[in-house]
């Protein structure tokens, strides 16, 4: 699936919301999960139209593996290290979204930046352990233990607010 | 997911699923930054053709690409170290006017004043009439090396004497002044404007990977056309077959200068 302007455009408006969601909770604040988004959906743009290169199979999971992976690019460059230290402008729906948000960001900020990508990858975005390791670039082993040991410093930070931000 | 961390899939879903992000302007956003880094690409075709299935050497090192950071322009690429530029960077001034010219020389494409007049089965009967005296095979069509043939580009390799040569055309997306300056650099390249206004860089020759190449790019009539040869079979990691590309300078400015090419 690749081809016209239009059809990326489609494509691209379906599939924003998505990678928004992913690219906040890798990024932990608006600016720069807007900015990622954006440097996704470019690296897309060109690949999408590209006439040397076939078809993209599963435009979805290519976006979202892009965007993974662009965004630990950007970790590896200092500059991108420092903390994010404004709060969320995002418009939620209720203070009970509030609530849920800023705490898993602050929890989501206290672990390593791979360590954040295995959880957006397995769990919003529901890829198998090895779909993982591929997208990463890392071994099926690498990606237990980071999840492991992310879930644990995931329960350690939230301690019992974890129960109760899963209550309905 | 299953087992003790049932809760994060849905967690995750929870603390995301009421944000609301601009998706007309992200979209916008992405597109234009798409847009630029396909230009920028485009500026290097013949490289990122080649390049793209790994059979680039020296060309790598030579060919503009335009400073896009998924390009194949890197400073870490194999060159020559005895090759000196004969274009010296010229002073940088960072001042807004600078840059607001240079944006509209980058982005206001070059007007398209012609069509193309040959299609790439016909290349290498081209390339023999404008320099004769040599070997020319039909277009390569290993899947090493891509053959496009379409109404803005055309892209075809060819055996010549028995060494790699490359011809692209590709649809300008900027002023022509602009993308010839691009990657200079990296030296060892010269961009002029010819007296009927069209740009030419003239690169290399310049080795890398065991292989030697060089190569004329020209901006008319709303194309860059590029001509590349190699002194080896292959782009990279092949012996060369004599010291320099079979296809001189002199030769390669011929063809790419011509007017054949355009209706």
């Amino acid at each position: 699936m690749s081809g016209t302007h239009g059809d990326f455009e489609e494509f691209a408006r379906a599939r924003t919301p998505a990678l928004y969601r992913a690219a906040w909770l890798l990024c932990g604040e608006h600016h720069r999960s807007e900015d990622l988004v954006q440097e996704t959906l470019a690296k897309l743009f060109v690949r999408w139209h590209s006439r040397l290169r076939g078809p993209i199979d599963n435009p979805a999971g290519y976006a979202h593996t892009t965007l993974v992976r662009t965004f630990i690019s950007a970790q590896r460059r200092k500059s991108n290290h420092e903390r994010p230290t404004e709060h969320l402008p995002e418009v939620v729906s209720s203070e009970r979204g509030i609530d849920v948000q800023l705490t898993l960001r602050d929890a989501l900020a206290e672990l390593e930046p791979l360590d954040r990508a295995v959880l957006v990858l397995r769990y919003l975005d529901d890829r198998s352990v090895a779909e993982t390791a591929e997208a990463i670039g890392v071994s099926p082993g690498a990606v237990r233990n980071r999840t492991m040991r992310a879930l644990e410093r995931l329960r350690g930070e939230l301690g019992t607010s974890l129960h109760d931000l899963m209550k309905p | 997911m299953t087992g003790p961390d049932n809760g994060v899939d849905l967690l995750l879903r929870r603390a995301t699923d009421n944000l609301r992000p601009d998706v007309d302007r992200l979209v916008a956003g992405g597109i234009t930054r798409g847009r630029t880094r396909q230009r920028r690409a485009r500026i290097g075709t013949a490289v990122a053709a080649v390049a793209v299935f790994g059979v680039i050497g020296a060309a790598a090192a030579v060919v503009p690409l335009g400073g896009s950071p998924d390009s194949a322009r890197h400073t870490d690429i194999a060159s020559d170290p005895t090759t000196t530029s004969t274009t010296p960077p010229a002073p940088v001034e960072d001042t807004k006017a600078q840059k607001k010219e240079d944006r509209e020389l980058r982005e206001v494409p070059a007007p398209l004043t012609a069509t193309l007049a040959v299609g790439v089965a016909d290349f290498a009967q081209t390339i023999a009439s404008l320099a004769p005296g040599h070997e020319v095979t039909q277009p390569l069509t290993e899947t090493s090396y891509p053959l496009v043939d379409e109404v803005e580009e055309q892209i075809a390799h060819f055996g010549v004497d028995g060494m790699l040569a490359t011809v692209t055309i590709m649809r300008s997306s900027s002023a022509f002044e602009w993308e010839c300056r691009q990657g200079a650099e990296l030296g060892n390249r010269v961009c002029t404007q010819l007296a009927d206004g069209a740009w030419q860089q003239v690169w290399g020759p310049d080795t890398a990977d065991q292989v030697t190449a060089q190569g004329v790019t020209v901006w008319r009539h709303g194309f860059a056309v590029s001509v590349l040869s190699y002194n080896a079979a292959e782009g990279k990691d092949l012996a060369p077959l004599q010291p320099e590309p079979a296809l001189s300078l002199a030769e390669l400015t011929a063809i790419a200068t011509s007017d054949v090419w355009f209706n």
